[in-house]
């Protein structure tokens, strides 16, 4: 594979979809409600779908950094604990 | 540990088949904790896509969340600055901690003499535990500390002088249409990159300097602290004019309409009466410059000396904290090494004394302001 499809650049990639693809079903969706009840929505249609992106977005950005910070620490603290257990036992 | 983590990532190659199997663990892991991670991350967009589209109906109010959210984010970007200065400083301690657990403090401050050993390893040779054990490197600040005074004494002697009176010609005497050319002018000099002075400072002014000495009989270092200060002189004029001409011009007019009145002299009405208005904003104005000669880098690293002399002469050449600081730290060393980290508790001092010259500086011309308005 690629170095330009890694597995985690896909994810990236699919983020940034999802946030968009959202973005307008947002908007479709409160566009065909305003309709169907006869009603006047409360902001303009583009402020729903902001709102479904940030809900999207904010939370995975969000979780993307802690990982960061926490993950690596302990998988290298994980391996860490392999390699002394490796060199205390009699070879 | 870290060669573990190389291997796993394959910049280097295990040595034996031990290392090689627990690096093959490690990566493994690596690779699971990323699916994982992908996994989560995908879960977690779902939740939030059908959460806030669930909640989507002509009655919620988006607009208004949105802007909450907004309002946040700035809120997180005016923190991001300061909590990133707190980094600083906080890493700046950490290691100067470290530095001082090595050598005392009163050996940093008062010491006179400044000669930080090669940064090596101890066990390289018999020779250099020798040496390391032997020897804890003279880490005496003062006379670097007196290099960087006397080359932003000079700039400072330089910059004053110029600045203040161009201020005053562009804020008293000019025209309109000269003040709109000699202003904007000025402050295209202060947009030169410090490295473009640098060797104008070591291929221009020093040999200049020299060559000046040569003539009137006296012996010039080519690494002199005159050449360094001077450039970095000119460099901080910019900064001093423009600094200057605004605090002046913020002086009332009804001031200088009373001394006016009273029958002074354009003369007599700055000296006497503007200036003194002025003057604590003047004082901030060349605080600050101080605090940017103190802590400039690029002139003194190739125009001034490197080693450490004490000497108030400006004919000789000098170091200062920063070229220290480049020297120690440019290079493979050790980052555990007492030569490395005196950097940090170099880097310490002067932020110490910039951050004490700022608030001094703010002090000064805040002051200015409250007596007026």
């Amino acid at each position: 594979m690629s170095d330009f499809l890694s597995p985690n650049f896909l994810v990236f990639a699919a983020t940034i979809v999802a946030a968009f693809l959202s973005f307008y079903l947002a908007t479709g969706r409160v566009r065909k409600q305003a309709i169907a009840s006869q009603t006047k929505s409360h902001s303009l249609n583009q402020y729903y779908g902001f709102y479904v992106s940030l809900w999207v977005l904010v939370p995975a950005i969000l979780l993307a950094l802690i990982w960061m910070f926490a993950a690596d620490p302990m998988l290298t603290s994980a391996a860490k604990a392999r390699m002394e257990c490796r060199l205390s036992e009699p070879t | 540990m870290a060669q573990l983590v190389n291997i796993a990532a394959g910049y280097i190659k295990a040595p034996d088949a031990v290392m090689a199997a627990q690096a093959e663990l490690l990566r493994a892991a690596q690779a699971s904790a990323d699916r994982a991670r992908s996994l989560t991350l995908a879960a977690v967009m779902c939740v939030g896509f059908f959460y806030a589209f669930w909640r989507v109906s002509p009655e919620l109010r988006a607009r208004v969340l949105c802007e909450a959210f907004l309002r946040r984010l700035f809120f997180l970007s005016a923190v991001v600055a300061i909590l990133t200065t707190i980094g600083i400083v906080a890493s700046l301690l950490f290691e100067a901690v470290r530095f001082f657990r090595e050598i005392s403090l009163f050996d940093f401050f008062f010491g006179t003499h400044w000669s930080p050993m090669t940064a090596l390893r101890p066990g390289d040779t018999a020779a250099a535990d020798e040496f390391v054990a032997g020897s804890s490197g003279s880490f005496g600040m003062v006379p670097v500390m007196a290099g960087t005074l006397l080359v932003a004494v000079i700039a400072m002697a330089v910059a004053v002088p110029i600045g203040l009176f161009s201020a005053i010609y562009t804020s008293e005497f000019a025209s309109r249409r000269v003040r709109n050319i000699v202003k904007p002018t000025l402050e295209v000099l202060a947009g030169v990159p410090t490295v473009v002075y640098g060797f104008f400072a070591a291929l221009t002014a020093a040999p200049f300097f020299r060559d000046l000495g040569l003539v009137v009989g006296l012996d010039v270092s080519s690494q002199s602290a005159l050449a360094a200060g001077g450039v970095m002189g000119i460099m901080i004029i910019p900064f001093i004019s423009s600094l200057s001409d605004d605090v002046i011009t913020a002086v009332p007019q009804s001031l200088r309409d009373g001394a006016y009145g009273l029958g002074s002299t354009r003369g007599e009405t700055i000296i006497r009466v503007v200036l003194p208005a002025a003057f604590p904003g003047l004082v901030g104005a060349f605080l600050l410059a101080i605090s940017r000669a103190i802590g400039e880098t690029m002139i003194v690293v190739m125009a001034a000396g490197v080693a450490a002399n004490m000497t108030i002469n400006p004919l000789e050449s000098v170091t200062t904290v920063t070229v220290q600081i480049v020297m120690l730290l440019t290079g493979d060393n050790e980052f555990d090494s007492v030569k490395t980290l005196s950097a940090f508790a170099l880097g310490m001092t002067l932020f110490v004394i910039t951050l004490l010259l700022n608030v001094a500086a703010l002090t000064a011309s805040r002051r200015l302001g409250q007596r007026y308005e």
